[in-house]
């Protein structure tokens, strides 16, 4: 592998570091079934090694990208990695998140079969995650994107039961579907500009049909309607893996997608910035009311997360720099805290045998802190000042607002208050009232040291990053300049394409 | 010095933050909870001495604005008191061990923030300190006694919803102004301003216990006595303040009207509920709703500094009930009131918007999973139809004893794609 110094770096470490960052989880991963035979304890550790190699690179990327340097690592010629700060921002949330969930899950899945399997798809999909976010190359991309289905097919089945498999399949059977819709976009990008180089697409003018079937690529994986029917369902797999995969990193990826391709590349059609914010309106209207009447615990956090996507396409779609700041706050914020949803829901279900919100109540009582932290977290899902979602959601509505979009802001709001109405009606259910079925006659109590500690670190992220918002704020702003800025001055530059 | 302005915000804040580390002893969280709300009176009084009518921006996600005119003076100082009766009385009962010791860092916590939404400039400041007391005082209901956490869910409940028809409201007003200050907030007389009013109205309502947004009040005092006397005290004052301080605003004839028809409903009504009620604790919060009802009269139809003294007036003595919790725990309930006093109390609870609500939340929840069931149904009668097939290799590839390294050779596949790619 050839890295190479691209002209606007001052730092001459950060290929290596770009290059670490997702060769380490990616090869790292292989290693870890042959380090199982050794010893679960070792292929544990070097697991989070990997992640943690992985957020360490990001963390020490960001002070450069922010100050306005990049880095690109080419092969034989051709730019395959690429980072600035909206890739950077997206590592450092999806490896933040994997590093917490990795830990989580020591405790979680102790015991359990599959470990080998279970720790080499986790890290591999962190590392895919790593290469998706960071690529340059739109095959690249599509390469990083199937991998990632692949590791998600594997982890949803991770229980190997029928009911498990099926919809392991279906997951994948409709985010693969996407991705060949998506890569025939790609294809059709190549065919007009003879290049997959996304630095070299820069300001080109995407053609309708082929930001279409980008779009229903993206749609597939950010489990938005109708294209979500997957995303509850996989609510089948282990708690970390709903939690890894289903709420803080991979129904981002779609988002991640839109704003790398919509937002920083291609100047799209304006029917696409008008027609993507009522798509996710209609899907986040639609996901609150479904969860509102759901009674399977992990269901309803998942319609939870298709509701919430929504927002986030929104304030990407809007497109002013208040908005797309709002938005990447929100991949932030949301991933903290439907992370941290997910895994109390993973202790809850450890504890009670059941998902069924009907058979708990009374749950507060033996479970004090995952009460406590489900509340922050839910707290954060809604919007309530001063946690971290409130930021973010404020920020997308106004910007909504600020860029005359009045109706579908309204309706986002109403989307806003399903959300309480659900997460409500859930804290009821399961934390209040007397014991149901599933607790009566049984010692429930928390979950290990290991697993309560990691949600009280999330809950105390979604807290901490609202009292503190300033400081993410400010990196999400800075990318959003970017996002705002890029294609419209290229535009100007004379690059436009045909 | 107008950084003065900040006092009133961050002692309550930063007294809230020690007391959380009292939660489990009684007496000191007591005393930590009768200091910080002196604390936070004494802020108040430096403030109110020390402000020169300036500005006082802070930044953090979005720029937050403090001032402090002569009429948030007013209702600043009332909150500070109103403060300090509440914070005496919970402190009483938490070294009773009524309430827990959790309830100190909530109050003082509550209190700062709601001392914000007083002094806040402009419409995102507001949003963010009002809404800001949310969790706080959640937090504050669900400390009151047993089977109290329901009655605090509901409140939060409540209160967020209103909180989103408030935003819904300044939403409007931003869109049609192009700017979210309040001082410069003159919508005049249009649809969109009535709309607009209507919402915040509904907003400010919900905390001021006006009917018939009232049922969280009497369910949370019902259950938590003394910590709900402070959250009544505090909607209150925060509620008329916010409504005196947009009326100038609102030029129309609407405004004093919708205000009027809610004063109505929570007079005579509240009264009346009082009256009929067989649940000692509940009594207050009834008497509380018909306060209100006098409060939002004297706003659509009096001058401001009557509707500034009722509610300031009201408040002080709502937030003295805060002393009387150990009979309304120790005994309840009153004699049972028959007839007249029962229907009323049924016609109570069919005012409960909650209820009437319910219908149209359940509706369009069935709506919602019914689309959802709809293209679960599409998806399988495509997977059975089209794509049989890939389902069966996919299952057999999922559930075959070499699985993993099935997974394994697809990551290989992905690694000669890349490689080849290198090449492209």
């Amino acid at each position: 592998m050839a890295a190479h110094l691209d002209p606007t770096t001052s730092m001459t470490n950060l290929p290596l570091l770009l290059a670490t960052s997702v060769t380490v989880p990616l090869a790292g991963a292989l290693l870890l079934p042959l380090a199982g035979r050794i010893s679960g304890a070792l292929r544990s550790a070097l697991a989070l090694v990997f992640v943690l190699t992985a957020l360490g690179c990001a963390v020490a990327l960001l002070p450069a990208v922010l100050g306005g340097s990049t880095a690109t690592v080419s092969v034989h010629g051709v730019a395959l990695l690429h980072a600035d700060r909206l890739a950077v921002f997206m590592a450092l949330v999806s490896t933040l998140l994997g590093a917490v969930i990795v830990v989580y899950s020591f405790g979680y899945l102790s015991g359990l079969p599959n470990r080998d399997e279970y720790d080499l798809m986790v890290v591999l999909f962190l590392g895919a995650m790593m290469a998706l976010v960071f690529a340059r190359h739109l095959l690249v991309l599509y390469a990083a994107w199937e991998l990632t289905a692949v590791a998600c097919w594997r982890l949803i089945g991770f229980f190997r039961k029928d009911g498990c498999v099926l919809r392991a399949d279906k997951a994948f059977l409709i985010t693969a579907l996407g991705a060949v819709l998506m890569l025939l976009g790609f294809i059709g990008v190549y065919v007009g500009q003879g290049t997959f180089d996304l630095g070299r697409l820069q300001g080109v003018r995407l053609p309708t049909w082929a930001a279409a079937l980008i779009l229903a690529g993206l749609f597939s994986k950010s489990a938005t309607l109708p294209l979500h029917s997957w995303l509850p369902d996989a609510g089948v797999a282990p708690s970390p893996v709903t939690a890894l995969l289903h709420a803080a990193v991979l129904v981002k990826i779609g988002v991640y997608v839109y704003a790398r391709l919509f937002g920083a590349t291609f100047v799209a059609d304006p029917m696409v910035g008008e027609i993507v914010p009522w798509i996710a309106a209609t899907s986040a209207l639609v996901a609150g009311m479904a969860a509102l009447l759901e009674h399977d615990l992990k269901r309803i956090i998942a319609y939870s997360t298709v509701s919430q996507i929504g927002f986030i396409f929104l304030g990407l779609a809007v497109g002013t720099p208040e908005a797309t700041q709002g938005a990447l706050l929100f991949v932030l914020m949301h991933a903290i805290a439907k992370g941290g949803l997910f895994l109390c829901a993973g202790i809850i279900e450890h504890g009670t045998h059941t998902k069924d919100i009907r058979k708990m109540g009374g749950l507060a009582r033996a479970m004090p802190v995952t009460a406590g932290c489900f509340a922050l977290c839910a707290c954060s899902v809604m919007g309530l000042p001063p946690f971290g979602g409130y930021f973010s959601k404020h920020l997308v509505i106004s910007g909504a607002l600020a860029a005359g979009r009045l109706p579908v802001a309204l309706v986002f709001l109403a989307g806003s208050g399903l959300t309480l109405l659900y997460l409500a009606r859930v804290f009821d259910k399961v934390f209040l009232g007397p014991p149901g079925v599933a607790v009566q006659g049984r010692a429930v109590h928390e979950g290990t040291r290991l697993m309560v500690g990691c949600v009280a670190v999330l809950a105390a992220l979604a807290l901490g990053s609202g009292l503190f918002s300033r400081y993410p704020s400010a990196v999400a702003g800075a990318v959003a300049r970017d996002l705002s800025r890029r294609p419209a001055t290229l535009a100007e530059a004379g690059r436009v394409g045909p | 010095m107008t950084t003065m302005l900040l006092l009133p915000v961050l002692v309550p804040a930063v007294a809230g933050a020690h007391a959380l580390l009292a939660v489990r002893a009684r007496r000191a969280a007591a005393v930590l909870l009768v200091a910080g709300a002196l604390a936070s009176a004494a802020a108040v009084a430096l403030a109110v001495a020390g402000a020169d009518g300036g500005v006082v921006a802070v930044q953090g996600a979005f720029d937050v604005a403090l001032e402090l005119d002569p009429l948030a003076r007013t209702f600043l100082v009332g909150l500070a008191a109103a403060g300090v009766i509440a914070a005496a009385g919970i402190a009483r009962a938490i070294a009773a061990g009524r309430v827990a010791a959790a309830a100190a860092a909530a109050l003082l916590l509550a209190l700062g923030a709601l001392q914000g939404a007083i002094l806040a400039a402009d419409a995102e400041t507001l949003l963010l300190c009002w809404g800001g007391a949310l969790a706080p005082v959640a937090a504050l209901l669900a400390c009151g006694g047993a089977g109290a956490a329901r009655p605090a869910l509901a409140t939060l409940t409540r209160w967020a919803a209103a909180d989103l028809a408030l935003m819904t409201g300044f939403g409007l007003l931003a869109h049609a102004g192009g700017h979210g200050e309040l001082a410069r907030l003159h919508p005049g007389v249009s649809p969109i301003a009535t709309v607009s009013f209507a919402l915040v109205l509904a907003g400010a309502a919900t905390r001021l216990g006006a009917h018939p947004l009232h049922g969280w009040m009497s369910d949370a005092a019902e259950r938590a006595p003394a910590p709900a006397a402070f959250v009544i005290a505090a909607g209150k004052l925060a509620s008329a303040y916010l409504l005196l301080r947009l009326q100038p605003a609102f030029a129309g004839p609407a405004a004093p009207a919708l205000m009027a028809v809610l004063g109505v409903l929570s007079l005579g009504p509240g009264v009346l509920f009082a009256v009929a009620q067989a649940s000692r604790p509940r009594r207050p919060a009834h008497l509380a709703a018909a306060t209100s009802g006098a409060v939002l009269l004297a706003l659509a139809w009096g001058p401001p500094a009557l509707a500034s003294a009722l509610a300031v007036a009201f408040a002080l003595a709502a937030a003295l009930f805060s002393w009387s919790s150990p009979t309304a725990v120790i005994a309840p309930s009153l004699p049972s009131r028959a007839g007249l006093a029962s229907a009323l109390r049924r016609a109570e609870r069919s005012l409960e918007p909650g209820l009437l609500a319910r219908g149209a939340v359940d509706a369009a929840a069935v709506g919602g999973l019914a689309i959802d069931r709809l293209v679960n149904a599409l998806y399988d009668r495509v997977a059975t139809g089209l794509g049989r097939t890939a389902s069966g290799l996919l299952r057999r590839a999922h559930t075959g004893r070499h699985s993993t390294y099935l997974a394994w050779s697809l990551f290989g596949v992905a690694a000669v794609v890349l490689y080849l790619v290198g090449g492209f």
